[in-house]
């Protein structure tokens, strides 16, 4: 499907008015006798400075090797108003299951929702394809440069809840906003979770330099209680004590928490961690083994204060999950991030300091990271704060996790650990 | 008065000389009155008398004259063979002075064959060669009928002879005293077939069709050809030959060009209807083809993509507009088969 250098006015299915016709209806893979990993992707899906005006529907292309659409400049002639509703664009372009998918460098503005309520997306990255036992989604997707201008509550681009991507970009794009506009809906419902991207189906993205949209950081707001005691000289992890809970992350893009799982099902996926009072689910980032997953917050609902994973509490079936003290690193690019813990505990008998800091695995066993340890004094009966504070480059499956060292004294309660990254 | 050749038995007798009773034998007879050169006729009174002879003398000449050839002749001559004074009519051609031409009509029903020679027929005015073939048909002339024929015929080596060529004069239109429009048509006979087919004609109205390839050793059009009326289906490539070729010389044209397509792999778009035929909904198009859109090309049926092919705009002011008033427009391309 090679089109170039062409204006197209009109068509798209305003004759019928179904949402469901549009000008491109076009089909580049076979979800009947697909193989793996191809399932008969291999043509291009080329629209070079393809200019449209007042086309009812983009319509839906589905499949194919290479999908670029570059320097098209799309008018759904709401700069002209008092027409019908038909008149403009009523929808956008949808796209599902390319192997590569280029929208770069294109203009999409005034589409109907200038006059008239709508939803609709602009751009839309939608569904996986089911070839047979197999869930197609994009390999990888590349979305730059681009303006994109939704009017109204009309949507820019939008990624459905079950679209993947193995890899994707989504950068140096305009959004103009209005009141009421989504720039981009991936399916996060609250307002701190619509800035995360760490839901299933952008966890795979980096969002970044856009205007509208906030990018994609690594950041990581976590804390927790631990009723564990610790003596030791040496640096010991600490460990969520018994009944103790953990909020996972209130803002964790791209940091999952591990969880051990004990169960003799010994397989997890998506949706089987809930949270039993809100009905919340986590969402695994990471699976290190059959009995390690990592996960983070999705859907919006975060598993902070009032909404948490409770460690013994957390009942599925079989023997309850527990969650541990360790982290991971799961953004696909390396990024140097600064990374700061505080640590609030108290102290029984006289001592002499609270060691506090951070300890790495980039691939060869954990190292305690000495350098931004912190030394502070022990004070009995009063509260203490133990800080760490680094900058550290860190790589897809790096893990950390927080250590402490007395000497001569004793830590009760570790009561409130933060932990920030940004 | 007695005579020595009168046989009498008086001859003092003369009675017998004028009572008609007389017989004469002599050695010769002569007459003052008779005409040297002249036949001798008997008159009333039965005296002999010398005159040019009258056809009513003979008799039976009159008739049998009138059963031969008069001039001018009135009936039907047949003969086996016609001769001249020096030769038959087989040299004919060569003695037209031999049949002169009358006022009039000379009609000819039923074959003429023309054996070991070659037919010539003519007629030299003073400035140019007419030859005249006048066919007339019971109700008229209408459009469509073949007003006349040439036809070649040729034997085909077992003894049968067989049409091989023809000139056809066909009417245009249905023939009246201000209507008489003409087509002409050239038939030949291919290599391997028995059949003419039409490779030349020339229609009422001035239309020149060439089927088969045209080579010119000279100009064509020395004042210039309408390009207007260069229609596309003239020029098919056949076999996949190139049918025209203009060498490398460099081709000038102060006009447009409108050209539906520069080979195989691209076509120009300037109309819907250079799409072709719609199927269904869509136009098809052709595998491994460029469709150049040139101008603003208003479209009421939809595109459907063959494998490999593409739409691209010839300029930047290429506009595809379709018009959805009888149905919906959609670009379409389908999973293509895979190997």
């Amino acid at each position: 499907m090679l089109i170039s250098d062409l204006q197209i006015v009109n068509g798209g299915g305003r004759n019928s008015g179904l949402s469901t016709i549009g000008l491109f209806d076009c089909v580049d893979i076979d979800t009947a006798t697909g193989v793996f990993p191809f399932f008969g992707r291999s043509m291009r899906f080329y629209l070079n400075n393809v200019s449209t005006l007042k086309v009812f529907n983009h319509g839906f292309v589905q499949g194919f090797g290479t999908i670029s659409v570059n320097n098209c400049f799309w008018n759904g002639g709401a700069g002209l108003s008092g027409q019908p509703e038909s008149y403009y664009t009523n929808y956008g372009i949808s796209f599902q299951a390319g192997l590569s998918c280029e929208i770069n460098n294109n203009k999409l503005v005034l589409f109907r929702g200038a006059y008239f309520t709508t939803t609709e997306p602009m751009v839309r990255l939608g569904s996986d394809l089911i070839v047979g036992i197999n869930s197609v989604g994009f390999n990888a997707v590349e979305i730059s440069d681009n303006i994109l201008h939704p009017r109204g509550t009309e949507r820019g681009l939008f990624v459905a809840a079950d679209c993947s991507t193995a890899l994707g970009n989504i950068g140096n794009n305009v959004f103009i906003s209005e009141t009421s506009t989504v720039l981009i809906d991936y399916g996060a419902s609250t307002d701190e979770s619509k800035g995360s991207y760490n839901t299933p189906n952008m966890i795979k993205y980096i969002v970044n330099s856009n205007a509208g949209i906030p990018d994609s950081q690594v950041s990581l707001h976590s804390n927790w209680t631990t009723t564990n005691t610790y003596s030791s000289a040496s640096l010991q992890t600490i460990e969520l004590g018994a009944n103790s809970e953990m909020s996972v992350q209130k803002v964790s893009n791209r940091i999952g928490v591990r969880m051990n799982i004990t169960t003799t099902a010994g397989f997890w996926v998506t949706g089987l961690i809930q949270q039993p009072i809100t009905g919340a689910t986590a969402n695994i980032l990471y699976v290190e083994s059959a009995n390690v997953v990592f996960i983070s917050d999705q859907n919006g609902i975060q598993f902070d204060a009032g909404q948490q994973v409770i460690q013994s509490g957390f009942a599925t079936t079989g023997n309850a999950p527990t969650l541990a003290t360790e982290y991971i690193f799961v953004e696909k690019e390396p990024r140097r991030v600064g990374l700061m813990a505080m640590a609030t505990c108290e102290v029984a008998g006289s001592g002499d300091d609270i060691n506090f800091t951070v300890g790495y695995d980039v691939g060869v066993g954990f190292v305690d990271d000495l350098d931004g340890q912190a030394e502070s004094f022990a004070s009995n009966n009063k509260p203490n704060q133990a800080f760490y504070m680094s900058l550290k480059e860190l790589k897809f499956g790096d893990k950390f996790h927080l250590r402490v060292s007395t000497t001569g004294a004793t830590l009760l309660n570790i009561n409130k650990v933060h932990i920030g990254i940004s | 008065m007695g005579s020595k050749f009168i046989n009498s038995g008086n001859s003092n007798d003369l009675t017998a000389v004028t009572d008609g009773s007389l017989e004469i034998l002599g050695a010769s007879l002569g007459s003052q009155n008779l005409t040297p050169g002249f036949p001798i006729k008997i008159d009333a009174e039965r005296k002999l008398y010398s005159t040019a002879l009258a056809i009513a003398d003979v008799v039976n000449l009159q008739s049998e004259l009138d059963a031969t050839i008069q001039t001018p002749y009135p009936g039907t001559i047949e003969a086996t063979d016609f001769k001249t004074d020096t030769t038959s009519i087989s040299a004919l051609e060569n003695k037209t002075q031999n049949i002169t031409a009358v006022s009039g009509t000379t009609n000819l029903t039923g074959n003429i064959i023309v054996s070991g020679g070659t037919e010539q027929i003519s007629t030299i005015s003073t400035t140019i060669a007419k030859d005249k073939h006048e066919c007339k048909k019971a109700g008229g002339v209408f459009n469509g009928n073949s007003i006349y024929q040439d036809l070649i015929y040729a034997d085909d080596n077992t003894g049968s002879s067989n049409n091989v060529a023809l000139i056809r004069y066909s009417a245009d239109e249905n023939h009246t005293a201000t209507e008489r429009g003409t087509d002409i048509g050239l038939w030949t006979t291919s290599r391997g077939s028995t059949v003419p087919s039409e490779r030349l004609s020339i229609d009422a109205d001035g239309a020149t069709r060439i089927t088969g390839d045209l080579t010119a050793t000279g100009d064509i059009g020395s004042s210039g050809v309408n390009t207007q009326t260069i229609e596309t289906d003239i020029i098919t490539n056949v076999a996949g030959l190139q049918p025209m070729y203009f060498g490398p010389s460099t081709i000038e044209i102060a006009g447009n060009l409108d050209v539906k397509s520069i080979n195989t792999l691209t076509k120009l778009i300037t109309l819907e209807a250079d799409f072709g035929t719609p199927v269904g909904n869509f136009y098809v198009l052709i595998d491994g083809v460029n469709y150049r859109i040139q101008g603003t090309v208003t479209m009421t049926y939809g595109i459907k993509m063959g494998a490999g092919c593409s739409i691209c705009g010839d300029g930047l002011n290429a506009i595809v507009l379709f018009d959805e008033t009888s149905r919906d427009c959609q670009i379409k391309s389908e999973l293509v088969s895979k190997c």
